[in-house]
């Protein structure tokens, strides 16, 4: 009986505890913002690759996509390895959601043109839409593995060579 | 058919009535001061007339049937009396009546719980009625901060839950249907709840009914039903006006530190009371500024609220209510990371809302005979906003709303309640499209008496909805309840009802992308369903009032938004849960200066889908409140624990940096004040001791804040 009737006055000092509190935020590391994973390539190999990327878009159909490349909203990875089975990647990206995470590659001289999807970020078997990803703020997401199939290739989306080109071209150009 | 015999029994009432009735009149007086009362509710019991005394403490019920009554007088602080008289035919009975004062607190009376006045030890289900004086003495500057204190009731965010009903659905589709005088208060696209939309300075009372209450209110009751009521338009003129001025104390911790100088919050209201020979009216105009404890989170409000009563007669009578909202507030959705957590996103910055609320209805009362009255009420609520997104979001929504509602009480045994309910929503939005949808329900409600210590109430509600193109779907909804007198301050009560909640236009039909989230529309969607179950004892004397009860809901169909298999956002029903619990309140009065309250609730909520404790659910909420006066002070404090939710979404551990970031909540309000009837003066601590939570993730509630107002009447 007497723990009931002190039950409240401990329930009051409690709250003279200060609740949350900013240094908590430690107990999760700050990581510049990306994803990253392996791509898997199956099939045959064409015989001149002249570059292949992982490019990530915010948006997916992509909607008025010159602008977000210009505006350098669309990211991008390191060159991959050609001729192998597998390699991993990275790309450093914004906090955020990101809907379309393609490989690209490029398969003739023209920089600007000659550019296919030959891999999507799909993790649903039924459909062919792109499945999104999700950046939070301070995090590196890992474990976005893709699978080309050089014998298969996705649904090209509309001006992808263009747009691709463009992007790598602007980037080769600060370089 | 039932229908049909109820008008045939009414018409034959009207038609009965063969002698000359008589009049009462009388004057009501303190009885230690001799001095007129005003004020006090004046009642032929087992009938409906009734009239109220005056400014000069006098009454006046007309039209009596000639035979032998007994006559009530009731009136706050002072004690109820009841007096048997006989009406002659064609004759003025005159009477003085004197009330005795009391110290100790009158039992309030509710008309939520069963839709007609009763007081709080008749209602057979779980109520609560919070008072006027308190809001006021808070210094409560929206409704939701009321509901704060409340057994068995948390708020998350601006949600409210009532025995862990709602959870956390992002403001959409409500568990809880407000009521605003008696009107359905909820958006007709979102179906969520307008808090500021409220004038919180001329509520009278707030009830709260808790549990399925969907066989009297239809959708939306699914958890429970909140009724707002607001003051009755004075007789007296005067003119109020109040002010007030509030301070956000700096954050605790330095990191948080986010603005070089003190936050502030200040605002006030000027209401006017007019009356003419059967016209009174009350005028109500409010303004509140916030600059908000966050970055990116203030707020400019006009609040206008108007209320006329035109008495056609003294068993005749039409209310004319308005209330307006205009509003221009920053939105923080989420804070940026623990470390920044009174700091937007950087996405969010400068994000903003531009709203425009009303909502008007007429309320018109007819007393046919002693034993027959029916009320109609048609009204419209319109809700208008925009943010300043890219592309920009916008949505304007009309819901009108139109009630008959017969209540006939044939002999002392029965009180009958029948009525129809019409709604017709059209909603024009760039998130959810033009759409549209309408309902009716008829529901009948027979109170009997069976024994002099027990009453039982069975009742029945058919609602028949359209959403849109979907198909039309109904609902049948039961309930009954009991309540058994053992003896004069201690009764038992059982209740049964189901509820329902038909899916709002922003869960079917929303199409938008957000705070990098895409959601898409599923017109699929079935209704929530529940069924509530309590027993529960009261035991109510001068001093205490003790309040224990057991409650089992059970919900299927709940809807929740969940990741489709394309990654995008969906509102689906997916789950099955089961809340059980315990409560226990107690109100002590040991001496006529001081009081005490508490309040606790256990929890059970259980997620049957998939197995495991629900989301945003507490399982203990305790409430302690304490409140003092001697002579023209007054002081209280408030204590409040809500234990940790132990789950949250997936999906917004992805979106919120620090999701996972959250803490019991105990909370310590205190309140010191001056009242000297014409003139007050309130000075409030809120969150005194600076504890820092919150209530939905990536929300830090509100720092400690400060605030004095003054109130003056003339």
């Amino acid at each position: 009986m007497r723990k009931i009737f002190f039950a409240p006055f401990l329930l009051f000092l409690l709250s003279c505890d200060h609740g949350l509190k900013p240094s908590e935020v430690g107990a999760t590391t700050y990581e510049e913002p990306g994803f990253g994973g392996t791509v898997y390539f199956k099939g045959t190999w064409p015989d001149t690759v002249y570059d292949l990327r992982v490019v990530a878009f915010r948006n997916y159909p992509p909607r008025d996509i010159i602008n977000e490349v210009t505006q350098g909203k669309a990211k991008f990875s390191q060159s991959l390895p050609k001729m192998v089975d597998s390699t991993k990647y990275e790309v450093p990206a914004d906090t955020g959601k990101w809907e379309y995470i393609v490989v690209a590659l490029q398969y003739g001289p023209n920089i600007f043109s000659d550019w296919k999807a030959i891999g999507v970020y799909d993790t649903t078997e039924y459909d062919t839409i792109p499945t999104p990803i999700y950046i939070p703020y301070g995090k590196f997401i890992r474990g976005i593995n893709i699978t080309c199939d050089f014998d298969n290739p996705p649904p090209q989306p509309f001006k992808f060579a263009k747009i691709i080109g463009f992007l790598i071209a602007k980037q080769n150009l600060k370089d | 058919m039932r229908i049909f015999i109820l008008l045939l029994l009414i018409i034959s009432q009207l038609f009965s009535q063969q002698q000359k009735p008589g009049t009462l009149s009388g004057v009501v007086l303190d009885s230690e001061t001799k001095q007129p009362i005003f004020g006090v509710n004046v009642l032929l019991e087992n009938t409906f007339l009734g009239s109220a005394t005056n400014p000069d403490g006098k009454f006046i019920i007309k039209n009596i049937k000639p035979g032998k009554y007994t006559l009530k007088f009731s009136a706050i602080g002072y004690e109820t009396k009841r007096i048997e008289i006989e009406i002659l035919p064609a004759q003025e009975t005159n009477i003085t009546v004197e009330l005795k004062p009391t110290a100790y607190t009158t039992e309030p009376v509710v008309i939520t719980a069963t839709r007609r006045e009763q007081t709080l030890s008749e209602i057979p289900i779980s109520t609560h009625v919070v008072e006027s004086e308190l809001i006021s003495n808070r210094n409560n500057l929206q409704i939701d901060d009321i509901l704060r204190y409340v057994p068995g009731v948390n708020m998350i965010q601006y949600q409210v839950n009532i025995r862990g009903s709602s959870g956390y659905s992002r403001g959409t589709g409500t568990r809880v249907l407000l009521l605003f005088d008696g009107m359905p208060f909820l958006t007709g696209d979102a179906g969520e709840i307008i808090w500021e939309a409220i004038p919180v300075w001329q509520i009278d009372r707030v009830e709260i009914v808790k549990g399925a209450g969907s066989a009297l209110y239809g959708s939306n009751a699914i958890g429970g039903v909140i009724n707002v009521i607001t003051k009755e338009t004075s007789p007296r003129q005067n003119l109020r006006f109040r002010t007030y001025f509030g301070m956000y104390d700096k954050p605790y911790y330095q990191e948080w530190r986010w603005s070089q100088r003190n936050r502030f919050y200040y605002g006030g209201f000027a209401s006017l009371n007019l009356s003419t020979q059967n016209l009174s009216s009350l005028i109500h105009i409010q303004r509140g500024i916030d600059e908000g404890y966050k970055q990116n989170q203030n707020y400019h409000r006009w609040n206008l609220f108007s209320k006329f009563k035109y008495t056609f007669s003294p068993y005749s009578t039409l209310n004319l209510i308005f209330t307006y909202l205009r509003q221009k507030n920053e939105t923080f959705f989420y804070w940026k990371n623990l470390r920044n957590a009174l700091r937007p996103r950087d996405e969010d910055v400068g994000a903003m809302v531009n709203s425009e609320r009303f909502v008007t209805f007429a309320q018109y009362k007819k007393i046919m005979t002693p034993k027959f009255f029916y009320t109609f009420r048609l009204g419209f609520f319109r809700n208008k906003w925009n943010d300043n997104g890219t592309p920009q979001n916008r949505s304007t929504a009309g819901l009108t709303n139109s009630e008959v509602q017969l209540n006939y009480q044939p002999d002392e045994r029965n009180y009958l309640i029948a009525g129809i309910e019409l709604t017709y929503n059209t909603v024009k939005s760039s998130l959810f499209g033009r759409r549209n949808s309408h309902s009716i329900a008829l529901y009948l409600q027979d109170d009997i008496k069976l024994l002099p210590e027990l009453s039982i109430s069975l009742g029945l509600r058919n609602d028949l909805y359209k959403l849109d193109s979907l198909k039309y779907t109904g609902q049948i909804n039961p309930k009954f309840s009991a309540i058994y007198k053992l003896t004069q301050t201690l009764n038992f009560r059982t209740s049964l009802g189901t509820g329902f909640r038909a899916p709002a236009i922003s869960e079917a039909f929303t199409s938008t992308t957000a705070a990098g989230v895409t959601v898409k529309p599923n017109p699929s969607l079935k209704p929530e369903r529940a069924i509530s179950f309590e027993v529960g004892s009261r035991f109510i004397s001068p001093i205490i009032l003790i309040d224990l009860s057991l409650f089992w809901n059970h919900y299927w169909n709940l809807i929740e938004p969940v990741f489709d298999t394309d990654g995008k956002i969906i509102f689906k029903n997916v789950t099955e849960a089961r809340i059980q619990g315990a409560e226990v309140g107690i109100n002590f009065y040991p001496v006529n200066f001081i009081s005490f309250s508490l309040g606790y609730t256990y929890l059970f909520p259980w997620d049957l889908s998939e197995n495991a404790i629900l989301k945003y659910r507490p399982k203990h909420i305790f409430y302690a409140n304490t409140n003092a006066s001697y002579k023209f002070l007054f002081a209280g404090i408030d204590f409040r624990f809500i234990s940790k939710y132990e789950r949250i979404d997936e999906l917004l551990k992805l979106i919120v940096s620090d999701a996972e970031a959250r803490v019991p909540i105990y909370v310590v309000d205190a309140r010191l004040g001056i009242d000297m009837k014409r003139f007050k003066i309130y000075l409030n601590g809120n969150n005194l001791l600076q504890y820092n939570y919150v209530e939905i993730v990536g929300n830090l509630a509100p720092i400690r804040n400060f605030n004095l107002s003054v109130e003056y009447e003339i």
